[in-house]
């Protein structure tokens, strides 16, 4: 076997493992705060980068770019909260999941009445034409690592903040018992508002660390819809440390399958994977009964 | 343009000449009723155009042998002249034409640069599997180009890195892939990631960027040196009878030059058909088909001779040249075929 060519493939399993984590936290967040699957979180991903992309063409700054883009997903985000989410969802949880399926096209429709069907090139914090030189002769785009390690960072502090926050505990008291925190005083309206927004911009910053390794156009975040759904169920839905293990082991599947059994069919590897998970342990790796 | 150069030049047998145009609509029933009209109300001698190669067969099924007419045909598919019909001609690409154009120049890099080991990648769609399968098989039975690699990805793949390395490890230094879908540019840009387009020098077919800035916006510096194709880039004189094209083009207001390969085309169509009623000296279908097969014409893509291979998409075709084009420093350039080349190929700094 070649090692540098499996060192390769491990790097970028895990590469790609830890920014499947970030956008499928968002995911398994609404889940276990709302009970629905929400399937716009990978659009509002998109409406990220774009935004950041338009930010960018003012300022030329991509700081100010990133940190623009993220504050208008944030306002966007509440107001399609309260026009769009909050209101179906007393007609019940299907209805509601129902409507974010609608949502997503919605998003993707209006990316591309408002910016056309074309390429771009993503805002970037961090240069990304430099190459690692790594042993065995592996050579590896350091702009992966730095995504990766800024997935990592983020999944790491969002778990802290709900740990160790009391926004984080009311949020981690409403995941896990509805009924019990609105008895112990908890907001739950509010706690739900923020949490999805949080969720949404986990969203859209994992939208703007991947943009610079992709091509940004209005179909990008078709693939990492159900990425986001495998690594919310292998992880167990809900169970946000779960993401980080899912993530890695369906990064791990895709690049190794892809390698070593049929480039062609890789992505098919995670969902034998999913299918598997789901037979054998249907709550996930670290999910609760 | 075909018709005002014709009876600019005293028209054909001593007539005016006049070009019917209607829109095909990429339907077939209105393309077969547009052709219908054509030849029994207008008269037409001959028909040409039809740039999906379905419509070109319904309507020689329909029309073009029901009233013994001459058809050129736009379309692509290799069955169209295939079929050895005495009625149809081409005078333009085709998918096997493609192939073999594409193993022509990958031999000749091969020879002139040293880079011999190739490795194919396209995606799992029908017209990347094929092309590639007769790409890899073609070279095989060649041998002058080795391919180390013969490998497809998803066609709605995001991520080739691992796919990259992979080949870049098994040593090649040429690289082809019949990827069109959306993530060409990505795939570009990762094969710069993972230092493959520093060894290896990449090819590709995909089209929907050229002459245009996204590509540069796009994918950058990591673009550069790639190799696409085209049949045309406007401002290239393959003959001196280009520039009187350009030159028309311009007076009727069209542009600078000729932009898009299918002008040429239809132009060409139009001039082979007045040459071949002057040749026969008369419209008949007959002693036309004989003029087309005998004569030669100076064109503005070349000189044209219609082949009469006995077996095969050849009979009754001519295939203009297939131009290869490198992105240098972001500007493309011809590198090939050596009669039309604006520039030397870069080669990878590897």
């Amino acid at each position: 076997m070649d090692t540098s060519l499996l060192l390769t493939v491990l790097i970028d399993g895990v590469v790609l493992g830890l920014v499947y984590a970030l956008i499928g936290l968002g995911l398994s967040l609404v889940w276990s705060l709302m009970g629905i699957l929400n399937f716009a979180h990978v659009n509002f991903l998109l409406i990220a980068v774009y935004l950041g992309i338009m930010v960018f063409s003012f300022v030329s700054n991509p700081i100010i770019a990133v940190v623009g883009s993220l504050v208008l997903l944030a306002v966007i985000t509440l107001v399609v909260y309260r026009t769009l989410i909050t209101p179906v969802f007393k007609f019940g949880l299907d209805a509601a999941m129902m409507n974010t399926f609608a949502l997503s096209y919605f998003l993707v429709i209006t990316v591309l009445i408002l910016a056309g069907p074309y390429y771009r090139s993503g805002v970037t914090l961090f240069p990304t034409d430099l190459q690692l030189h790594l042993p065995l002769d592996v050579t590896y785009s350091a702009y992966r690592v730095f995504a990766a390690a800024m997935a990592f960072l983020i999944v790491l502090g969002t778990m802290l903040l709900i740990r160790k926050t009391m926004f984080g505990l009311a949020l981690k008291a409403a995941m896990q018992d509805t009924m019990a925190s609105v008895l112990m005083g908890i907001k739950l309206k509010r706690v739900t508002q923020w949490g999805f927004l949080l969720a949404i911009l986990l969203a859209g910053i994992a939208g703007l660390i991947i943009a610079p390794m992709y091509t940004v156009y209005p179909g990008m975040a078709d693939k990492f819809g159900p990425i986001s759904f495998a690594v919310a169920v292998v992880g167990g839905l809900g169970n946000i440390e779960g993401v980080i293990p899912a993530g890695i082991i369906i990064g791990l599947t895709e690049t190794l399958g892809g390698t070593y059994i049929s480039s062609a069919y890789k992505d098919a590897f995670t969902y034998i994977l999913l299918i598997a998970i789901l037979l054998i342990r249907p709550r996930g790796l670290l999910g609760r009964k | 343009m075909a018709e005002k150069y014709l009876n600019d030049h005293g028209g054909v047998l001593g007539r005016p000449v006049k070009v019917v145009i209607e829109d095909d609509q990429s339907k077939l029933e209105v393309a077969t009723q547009a052709a219908e009209k054509m030849v029994t109300q207008d008269k037409a001698v001959a028909l040409a155009g039809f740039y999906k190669s379905f419509i070109t067969k319904g309507v020689f099924e329909s029309v073009s042998k029901k009233y013994n007419i001459v058809t050129f045909t736009a379309g692509w598919l290799d069955d169209l002249t295939a079929n050895h019909d005495k009625l149809m001609f081409r005078a333009g690409p085709f998918i096997g034409a493609q192939t073999d154009q594409w193993v022509a120049f990958l031999e000749y890099v091969a020879q002139k640069t040293g880079h011999n080991k190739l490795a194919a990648y396209s995606e799992n769609t029908d017209y990347g599997t094929s092309f590639q399968d007769q790409i890899v098989a073609a070279l095989k039975a060649h041998g002058k180009v080795q391919v180390v690699a013969d490998l497809h990805h998803d066609y709605q793949a995001t991520d080739f890195t691992t796919d990259l390395t992979k080949i870049k490890q098994t040593g090649a230094n040429l690289f082809w892939s019949a990827t069109v879908s959306s993530n060409v540019m990505t795939m570009i840009k990762q094969a710069y990631d993972v230092g493959l387009s520093h060894q290896a020098i990449m090819t590709t077919v995909a089209d929907g960027f050229y002459y245009t800035d996204e590509y540069a916006k796009t994918v950058g510096n990591k673009g550069d040196n790639v190799i696409i194709t085209s049949f045309h880039k406007p401002g290239i004189q393959y003959t001196n009878f280009t520039s009187t094209m350009d030159q028309l083009y311009k007076e009727m207001g069209y542009g600078t030059n000729v932009d898009y390969y299918i002008t040429i085309q239809e132009f060409q169509d139009v001039l082979l058909i007045a040459q071949a009623i002057k040749t026969a000296g008369s419209t008949d279908t007959n002693a036309m088909v004989q003029a087309l097969e005998s004569m030669t014409f100076n064109g503005p893509w070349g000189v044209i001779k219609f082949s009469m291979e006995a077996t095969g998409p050849y009979y009754h075709q001519w295939t203009p040249p297939m131009l290869f084009e490198q992105y240098q420093n972001l500007n493309l350039k011809v590198v090939y075929p050596e009669s039309v080349a604006e520039a030397p190929m870069i080669l990878p700094s590897g």
